[in-house]
């Protein structure tokens, strides 16, 4: 008996043995081990500041750098991208005539330089000298007048086609370095809405097959698509006739698509991607208290929101009383801490305070007292019933506003659906209270253009009406002088809180991080790796190893 | 023996055909559609949006819908992904290896530890040894696969340095790295697999000791590791590839929950981003092909089953 245990036991633990043998050294590791820490710290990022990585020695060619992206690409093509991981793509491949710098102003990409009829409805664009698309065709005014012509074809699926159709635009090629586009208005916010992320990007037709679908991207940007497995992984290589001299630095660039946050930080951690974006928020409020040796973690802010969402087309919210409450309930520092944990941006409007077009818009202070005020007022019975959509990434915040509601007399219930569920509840108005989220904002008409019933976004502001604000934003698209536009849009901004049309709670907090040996980044003005204006994006960046 | 498998794979039709209508129907019926989705809520007009959906074919019936889509994947075409733009097929076979892969490594560990250490305990019972397994086996069952993925990676991974912590590497494309970057999803998933083997093992191995013909046997004098390798194990081991064979099913239609901890790009994920996304042919394609394997494994357990036992050769 006592025989037959041992032989037992002795089973056991070879089979142990070989098991635990099997794991570590089972082959030679081709891959780098984790690094160990240098003997230096690096320099702490304040929060507030953009961070720039460091170049002392000046930059370095070669190597590819693996950029941990949080959601898969949906479509290759660039008129389409609503998504953020298509927008994160093609900034690397795809560029447009013209881009906001960091301080927002639209400075040339494509288009070198640009000249504006006195009455700002002539627009000629002259492009770049020398510009080729990845295929090796030069850039002419033809392919620009192509994209346009397909934007505004019913067929593309083109995001911006509305936008240009209610502009009346026109676009003709004047010679093969002159592009001339013609409005009947939307002077103002023209040029923000051929910047606006990459959707009026400048693709060669050849991009699409018989069927109109991308199957290759051929852009004009630093990198190039070279394969790509959906849901895993999308391989850029430089491209080496890129207009600007001596750029990009780097090889290639892998995005690799890694859904959840904790394992993106721990990706960073072990140095199996160079850099990533949005981290678990507990984890880098930790990283920046105390920064880890061998990665930088980034908080940045640009014009960015989320936006308190109540319906107007239906009881309680169609009543101003009600929505007032609402207002005054609502601490946006309280919802910062409780969801953010505080690295939001608390102000009442879109925008980052050095935008030009942050206004000089008081906020409205949450007041219990009156927020119960306005609660009688709507003639509210305690506990009356309202339903929140929320996103399951929006959970969090469930608690914090229930507890600000339920002490003014709301009874919150929270339906959690997937993205698509909730925009088709959305849409349909089938909710009280929604938060919304919007990035990619370079001129106040974006945001605030909602706020019509003519904007097919309406519902996006829960379907708020009102034929004073119409013509405010109606105003606000004709004027081209920025002072006169900045004083038809506090107008706009003090309206929407006066009728609490939607309430503005925060600027999110965006967050990066690389591996200290990742040189010349600065995170952009929008979800880009690119600046779109083409500086200081992964197209400077190096590797210093 | 042809004519039985012929049999049972004849009785799985019908199923086949039910569970097609049902994920055709589930999936429309969930709010959100794939045009909204594709081409964001903000400005769609309706004209656009009925082109939209005239191409994608979504303005049809429900019914002509269903009969067009399993009449083209009847014979092998299971159409185009609205979102990757490529056909489903590819998508299936881009992604299945990891999946296979995975799923045998993790059976591949949870049997190799399970069953050995499920004889152990039934064999010794109440001794220590048993303890310990049965401390191994409640683990693996209770612990949340996220957190114990995490906890090998923060061990493994980040401090020792010894392992990668996500990724998958083709083994054509190197060897060596594939082994390395399978072993903490394949031990993560396997662990909780074993659990359950474990406990069934050493619950059916003690049910057959306690048997009369067991009993016989020692008392005719056979040794003891002939009672138990011979009779006892044989039979006790029937509900156990039983289980496996569950598990294997289980498993092929994608562990989520390690694939995202390991970003390993398996079925699963494919499956829960195509629902997010509203893909219908890509959810309707993976599923049917995942319920035709599932079938296949089902197949390959009734014939263990005749290996082990082979008076279940049913009539």
């Amino acid at each position: 008996m006592k025989t037959k245990y041992l032989k037992w036991l002795t089973l056991l633990v070879a089979l142990v043995l070989v098991v635990s043998a099997c794991q570590p050294a089972a082959t030679p590791a081709p891959t780098t081990p984790p690094e160990k820490p240098p003997a230096t710290l690096p320099p702490t990022v304040p929060p507030q500041e953009v961070a720039t990585t460091e170049a002392p020695a000046g930059p370095k060619y070669g190597g590819v750098i693996t950029f941990a992206m949080k959601e898969d690409v949906t479509t290759l093509d660039p008129l389409k991208a609503i998504q953020y991981g298509d927008i994160r793509l093609n900034g690397l491949v795809v560029q447009q005539l013209v881009a906001p710098d960091r301080s927002g102003k639209f400075v040339g990409v494509l288009a070198e330089s640009w000249e504006t009829s006195a009455d700002g409805k002539e627009w000629i664009f002259h492009l770049r000298p020398g510009v080729k698309f990845h295929n090796g065709a030069d850039l002419t005014a033809d392919d620009v007048k192509w994209i346009f012509d397909r934007i505004l074809d019913e067929k593309s699926g083109a995001v911006m086609r509305n936008t240009y159709l209610n502009i009346g635009l026109k676009v003709e090629v004047v010679d093969p370095r002159t592009v001339k586009m013609t409005i009947e208005k939307g002077a103002g916010p023209f040029l923000s809405y051929l910047a606006l992320l990459n959707r009026s990007g400048i693709i060669h037709r050849d991009s699409y097959d018989a069927e109109g679908n991308v199957t290759k991207l051929i852009g004009t940007g630093p990198f190039m698509l070279d394969s790509f497995k959906p849901g895993e992984s999308y391989t850029l290589k430089r491209f080496d006739q890129y207009w600007k001299e001596g750029e990009p630095y780097l090889d290639g660039v892998v995005l690799k698509v890694i859904t959840d946050p904790v394992v993106r930080l721990n990706a960073l951690r072990t140095g199996e991607v160079d850099m990533t974006e949005e981290l678990p928020l507990a984890d880098v409020k930790r990283l920046l208290d105390n920064p880890d040796p061998n990665f930088t973690v980034v908080v940045y802010y640009f014009n960015s929101g989320a936006r308190l969402v109540m319906n107007h087309t239906r009881p309680p919210f169609n009543d101003l009383n009600a929505r007032m409450a609402v207002q005054y309930a609502f601490d946006r520092e309280a919802y910062n801490e409780a969801v953010y944990f505080g690295l939001g941006q608390v102000h009442n409007q879109p925008f980052v305070p050095e935008d030009v077009w942050y206004l000089d818009v008081p906020m409205i202070q949450p007041d219990l007292q009156k927020a119960k005020e306005y609660f009688q007022k709507a003639g509210l019975k305690e506990g009356t019933e309202i339903t929140m959509l929320l996103m399951p990434n929006q959970k969090d915040a469930a608690e914090i506003i229930d507890a600000m509601l339920s002490q003014v007399g709301f009874k919150v219930k929270f339906d959690i659906v997937d993205a698509a569920a909730w925009n088709a509840r959305g849409k349909a108005l089938d909710y009280d209270l929604l938060m919304g989220t919007m990035t990619g904002i370079f001129d106040p008409d974006r945001p605030y253009g909602y706020l019509t019933p003519k904007s097919s976004g309406n519902w996006l502001v829960g379907g708020y009406s009102n034929p004073k604000m119409d013509e405010l934003l109606e105003q606000g698209i004709s004027e081209v002088d920025v002072a006169k536009r900045k004083e038809i849009y506090k107008q706009v901004l003090q309206l929407v809180q006066d009728d609490a049309a939607t309430m503005y709670v925060l600027g999110l907090p965006w967050v990066e991080g690389w591996r200290n040996y990742v040189k010349g980044y600065r995170p952009g003005n929008a979800p880009m790796l690119m600046m779109m204006d083409a500086s200081e994006g992964l197209n400077t960046t190096w590797l210093d190893k | 023996m042809l004519r039985y498998f012929i049999r049972r794979a004849l009785a799985l039709v019908p199923v086949f055909f039910l569970m097609t209508v049902i994920v055709f129907l589930l999936i429309r019926m969930i709010p959100g559609d794939p045009v909204d989705v594709m081409y964001g809520a903000e400005g769609l007009d309706p004209a656009r949006r009925a082109a939209l959906e005239r191409s994608l074919g979504l303005d049809q019936p429900l019914v002509v819908q269903y009969i067009k889509w399993l009449g083209r994947a009847l014979t092998g075409d299971l159409g185009r992904s609205y979102r990757a733009q490529m056909p489903v097929l590819d998508l299936i076979l881009q992604r299945l290896p990891a999946t296979l892969y995975l799923s045998l490594a993790a059976l591949l560990f949870s049997v190799v530890l399970a069953i050995p250490l499920g004889i152990l305990s039934a064999v010794k019972r109440n001794s220590w040894a048993d303890l310990g397994a049965i401390g191994f086996a409640i683990l693996g069952i209770s612990l949340p696969q996220f957190w114990s993925g995490i906890m090998l990676v923060l061990l493994f991974a980040i401090v020792l340095g010894w392992l990668p912590s996500i990724g998958y590497v083709p083994p054509q494309e190197n060897f060596g790295r594939f082994l390395r970057h399978i072993i903490l999803p394949a031990v993560t998933l396997g662990w909780s697999l074993a659990g359950t083997t474990t406990r069934l093992t050493r619950s059916s191995l003690l049910e057959e000791l306690g048997k009369d013909y067991v009993r016989t046997a020692r008392g005719m004098g056979l040794p003891e590791h002939k009672v138990l390798w011979e009779h006892a194990l044989r039979n006790a081991l029937i509900p156990t590839v039983t289980m496996i064979g569950l598990q294997l099913a289980f498993l092929i239609g994608g562990a989520v929950i390690v694939e995202t901890v390991f970003a390993w790009p398996g079925i699963g994920l494919l499956i829960v981003d195509s629902i997010f996304a509203r893909d219908y042919p890509v959810v309707q394609g993976v599923i049917m092909a995942v319920a035709v394997m599932v079938v296949l494994v089902n197949l390959l357990v009734d014939f263990i089953y005749t290996l082990l036992d082979p008076r279940i050769r049913l009539e």
